[in-house]
């Protein structure tokens, strides 16, 4: 299971990449994993603005629909619409497929780093 | 016992294998003093297959029937020829004892039917994709309401509504919209004309609207002459412009929504093919452009390929379902109208592009020839908008109305719809003929002097 | 099955050929003018026996209970007796107008009155809408009926418990509804009292449960949870989509429940038609009769009529009065069962699934071993140690020319197969499946990968499911 160093986590298995107060946001390697052949991601209207934990968008496979919770509190500045054409990205590359950048004023503090959601997902997997 | 296969001794030896000593020790798991006796249901006992047949007979030899060209009588559910190869082919039993097409492998019958029809339904209302069909047209109206609201990411809470929408659609549509506290605003109808005009549209309009429905043939049988222009104003203000057709066969005819720029199409599809049959099974289905795809409700069904690289159809976009979605799913339904939506598919084969054209034609011309008819004796449209198959008249008093429907009645015609104080809906299709129209305006002329 | 391949009804047209079903009225009647006619529609035109041809060509590419045996669980996929299809054809019923005066329509209205009361006698409820076109829609109108009783005594209540063993339908209903759904866990494959009795409280509107429940387990508690909900003001909801497995053996009604939901195309022996129309009647206890959607049937001495004027009514959910036809299948079968023959399908549906459960077992895994019903639940757990799963498991009988149980539901079991045998099927075809299932099983560990590649004898094989939700095709086009 690929875990990128660089990167935080939440429980719901998103992976959000923190620079300044900008916050890029997708799914980790085991979330693409669990849901399978990836066919459709629905994304956020750009300017939503959204508390910790609410639904940014959506990701869907053949048998599975996920939600996509926010890692942090703020506005929606970008989507990645090339998602919508090509929603395999997310499976093939999960790392450099983003799907939401936000700007944010707090975020979750319940967020992993590389090392713990290593054990986090080794835990989940017992 | 009818319809079970097994002997005493079936019976005996299954018992021997899973280790009971009787039937009723299967049941251990139902408190012993919720059990019922044997025969403590106040049922009857069984029949025999002909007693059975004769029972259910009388019950149909005690409804009244007309004969075809003596029924004037639609509003919602019509009354048309139906080819006899419809019924042999739905009767076989491939197609009707199926359940839902999940093992795509032993079910691309009923697959590839289905995605035949979806494509007849773009085709008739010049959208892009239909599903696999529902309930009937009213549940599939208020669902396409909701869709638009969902499409409109639940932000805004009004639905411009006009008020010669079918009574029961309306009844229907509030009723599926009442827990999400939306506003239905009722738009005028033209007086003279009983359309809607375009400028009582823009003045409801606002920042809340997310939908304006129309029905084109309307509840009293007029076409919407102003569709494209409320569809633009619609559009113009953010909300989605849905269009309702309850007579389907008018769509040989007259401009469909796709055209006249509408977002969403709602067909009630009785009139293909399916007997009114004191209500049901009808179905609904709901036509819509692309974008609206992954907001539909109900089943769809698209093509793909196997393995080996042959054609397939299968079940798709099952995301949006309930199976998958559980309570974030933005509606329940998990089945659909298949058999019906089969035998309205059989019914435009049949009919084919030329025949649902002239079987439009024909709707048009009886009706219209029964109008002038009427008129000249005396009974005057309600209405002046060009109708299709159905137009309302009105008498001079309440009184009138009932003594002229009764009196066509004793005659052994079923006059129409009642309507309001004074009005009756009157319904001619080409199972009405020339002659018995002509006795109808007679007999209705004899009754309102 | 004969046909691996029947062109797309568009691929047989020919532009031009019809069959003259209409003729011209000829009547001097000018068509309208302005721009609100149609030019082209591209529908297919075909000639009769073309059209003929084509659709049984499609039914040889289907399977239907009188192909072959049809174990769908939770489905209910019982024998569709011949004599329904009959009674329903009749003429008296199809060419009957909803809207035609009351003294017309007695016929229908009987038969109505009729199976509402037979419906009512057998789960022991008060009152009845057979409106409901379908399960699901009979859920929602359950769920509203709750509703309307929270609002008039106190207020809405926003929670729903459903147990993690629910059809996908139940949160759907409640969700859309606008509830809050609140779920539970059937340790040991039921609802304990214990388990329940913490989540309920004055926010909770109903306790929404399938019983038998999808694992084909009775809810034994479930009149100790009506005592419970009760005392909280809450109400109990019973899918009835398993009412095979208890009619004439007990009532629900009788336990403390307040609406109940059946499913005509599954207990009745209506057909499915390959995805409807069913019909989904729902009945309520006292509580709940004021609130019933309209038109309600009643008798009135010797007449019938559909009554409007019911003040608390939820309104109307569908137009008309649902799906009719689907009741004269349904009211001609119970009255050939009548009350002895009600009692024999649960007592032959239950001994048919104790006996497939008994066979099976130790081939494939059973993981809750409880008393089961009408139908039970398996799992791939030991094929899983070869690399075969559910999935290939049910390919693999269709090349046995059966159609596979319910796959991969309820969702607590990993690899669900669940198996509902029904009362219809004789225990030569029982024997005949599980032999097969117990070959397959054999299968799976000689040669898994004839199990990979089944089905090998079916028209299409293993359809992309993936390339069809990516890039949907929905329609035909030119």
């Amino acid at each position: 299971m690929n875990v990128k160093s660089d990167l935080f986590y939440t429980k719901d298995h998103e992976w959000v990449l923190i620079n300044g107060d900008t916050a890029t946001m997708g799914i980790s390697d085991h979330a693409q994993g669990q849901l399978g052949d990836i066919v459709f991601v629905e994304l956020p209207e750009v300017g939503k603005t959204v508390k910790i934990g609410d639904t940014l968008g959506v990701v869907e496979s053949t048998k599975a629909v996920s939600d996509i919770f926010s890692a942090v509190e703020g506005t929606v500045t970008d989507v990645n619409t090339a998602l919508t054409n090509t929603p395999d990205k997310v499976n093939s590359d999960p790392y450099g497929s983003w799907i939401v950048k936000m700007k944010f004023t707090k975020k979750n503090p319940e967020l992993m780093d590389a090392k713990v959601y290593s054990e986090y997902l080794k835990e989940e997997h017992h | 016992m009818p319809y079970i296969p097994h002997t005493n001794d079936d019976i005996r030896s299954m018992l021997e294998t899973i280790g009971k000593k009787s039937i009723d020790d299967l049941f251990t798991s139902i408190p012993s003093k919720y059990r019922l006796k044997k025969d403590e249901l106040k049922l009857s006992t069984g029949l025999s297959e002909s007693d059975a047949r004769n029972e259910v007979e009388k019950l149909s030899d005690t409804n009244k029937r007309y004969q075809p060209n003596r029924r004037f009588m639609g509003a919602g559910a019509y009354f048309h020829f139906i080819p006899s190869a419809i019924n042999h082919i739905t009767m076989r039993s491939e197609f009707y004892t199926a359940y839902t097409p999940y093992q795509p492998e032993i079910s691309q019958g009923t697959l590839q039917a289905i995605f035949e029809f979806q494509s007849m339904m773009t085709r008739l209302t010049a959208l892009e994709v239909s599903n696999a069909s529902m309930y009937d047209g009213a549940t599939a109206l208020a669902e396409a309401v909701l869709v638009a609201y969902h499409f409109k990411r639940d932000k805004k809470k009004s639905v411009i509504v006009p008020k010669n929408l079918h009574p029961e659609y309306m009844a229907v549509l509030k009723n599926y919209l009442s827990p999400f506290g939306m506003n239905i605003v009722s738009v005028d109808v033209d007086n003279k004309n009983g359309f809607v005009n375009s400028d009582d549209v823009k003045k409801l309009m606002g920042p809340d609207t997310f939908a304006v429905i129309l029905q084109s043939p309307n509840f009293y049988g007029v076409i919407e002459q102003n569709a494209a222009e409320i569809a633009k104003t619609a559009k113009e203000n953010d909300a989605v412009p849905i269009m309702l057709t309850v007579e389907a066969t008018s769509l040989g005819m007259f401009k469909p929504a796709g055209e006249l720029g509408f977002d969403i199409a709602v067909l009630e599809i009785q009139s293909f093919g399916n007997p009114v049959a004191f209500g049901g099974p009808h179905a609904g289905v709901i036509v819509a452009r692309k974008d609206f795809t992954r907001n539909m409700p109900g089943r769809i069904i698209g093509e793909t390929k196997d393995v080996d690289g042959k054609r397939a159809f299968v079940l798709t976009l099952a995301t949006r379902e309930q199976h998958i979605r559980r309570e974030k799913a933005t509606s329940n339904i998990c089945s659909n109208q298949a058999l019906v939506a089969l035998r309205s598919s059989i019914y435009l084969t049949l009919m084919g592009e030329d025949g649902l054209k002239e079987l439009s034609k024909a709707n048009y011309s009886l009706s219209h020839y029964a109008k002038e008819a009427l008129s000249k004796a005396g009974i005057r449209s309600m209405f002046d908008g060009i109708s299709y198959n159905e137009f309302a008249v009105k008498f001079s008093s309440g009184a009138v109305r009932d003594k002229v429907y009764n009196g066509l009645k004793s005659e052994g015609f079923l006059p129409g719809y009642k309507i309001g104080e004074d009005g009756l809906l009157i319904t001619v299709t080409e199972l009405n003929d020339k002659a018995g129209i002509d006795e109808y305006v007679k007999t209705a002329g004899r009754y309102s002097k | 099955m004969n046909y691996v391949k029947e062109p797309l009804v568009f691929e047989i047209s020919k532009k031009g050929r019809s069959n003259s079903y209409i003729k011209d009225p000829n009547l001097d009647v000018k068509m309208p003018g302005g721009n609100l006619l149609r030019e082209n529609i591209g529908l297919p035109s075909l000639s009769e026996i073309q059209a003929v041809r084509h659709y049984t060509h499609l039914s040889n590419m289907n399977f239907g209970v009188d192909s072959g045996f049809y174990p769908l669980g939770s489905c209910t996929m019982k024998y569709n007796p011949k004599i329904n299809e009959d009674m329903a054809n009749l003429a008296g019923f199809t060419d009957v107008h909803p809207f035609q005066d009351e003294d017309e329509v007695q016929g229908s209205l009987k038969l109505m009155y009729e199976l509402g009361e037979a419906l009512k006698e057998i789960s022991g409820m008060k009152g009845i809408t057979l409106i409901p076109a379908a399960g699901a829609h009979g859920e929602s109108t359950g769920i509203k009926l709750i509703d309307a009783y929270h609002k008039a005594h106190g207020g809405f209540r926003k929670k729903i418990i459903i147990p993690d063993t629910a059809h996908g339908t139940n949160p759907a209903s409640s969700a859309i509804a606008g509830h809050e759904v609140v779920a539970v866990e059937s340790k040991g494959g039921v609802l304990k009292k214990e388990d329940v009795a913490p989540l309920i409280d004055e926010n909770t509107a109903a306790l929404m449960v399938t019983n038998p429940n999808t694992l084909g387990l009775f809810e034994s508690d479930l009149a100790e949870l009506a005592q419970l909900l009760h005392s909280k003001g809450a109400l109990l909801y019973c899918d009835g989509a398993n009412t095979n497995a208890w009619m004439g053996q007990a009532r629900l009604g009788d336990m403390g429940v307040d609406v109940i939901q059946y499913n005509l195309h599954k207990t009745f022996s209506t057909p499915h038609g390959g995805g409807g129309p069913g019909s989904g009647p729902v009945v309520v206890s006292e509580k709940l009769l004021p609130y019933l959607p309209v038109p309600v049937v009643v008798k009135e001495g010797e007449k019938y009529r559909l009554k409007y004027d019911l003040k608390d009514s939820i309104g109307r959910i569908k137009g008309f009065y649902g799906n009719f036809l689907v009741y004269v299948k349904a009211y001609t079968y119970i009255l050939m069962l009548g009350k002895e023959g009600v009692r024999k399908v649960s007592d032959i549906a239950v001994l048919n699934a104790n006996y497939i459960k008994t066979r099976l077992k130790g081939h494939y895994e059973l993981p809750f071993d409880g008393d089961n019903m009408h139908e039970v639940v398996f799992s791939d757990k030991i094929q899983n140690e070869y690399g075969v799963k559910t999935m290939d498991i049910a390919k693999r009988l269709l090349d046995y020319g059966m159609h596979p149980p319910t796959v991969y539901f309820p969702l607590v079991v990993h690899g669900a197969i669940m198996i509902e045998p029904t009362e219809t099927e004789p225990k030569e075809e029982l024997d005949h499946f599980c032999d097969v299932m117990i070959e397959i099983a054999k299968e799976a560990k000689t040669d898994p990968k004839i199990l990979h590649d089944a089905p090998l004898s079916t028209p299409v094989r293993r359809c992309d499911e993936v390339g069809a939700a990516k890039t949907p095709v929905v329609c035909y086009k030119d």
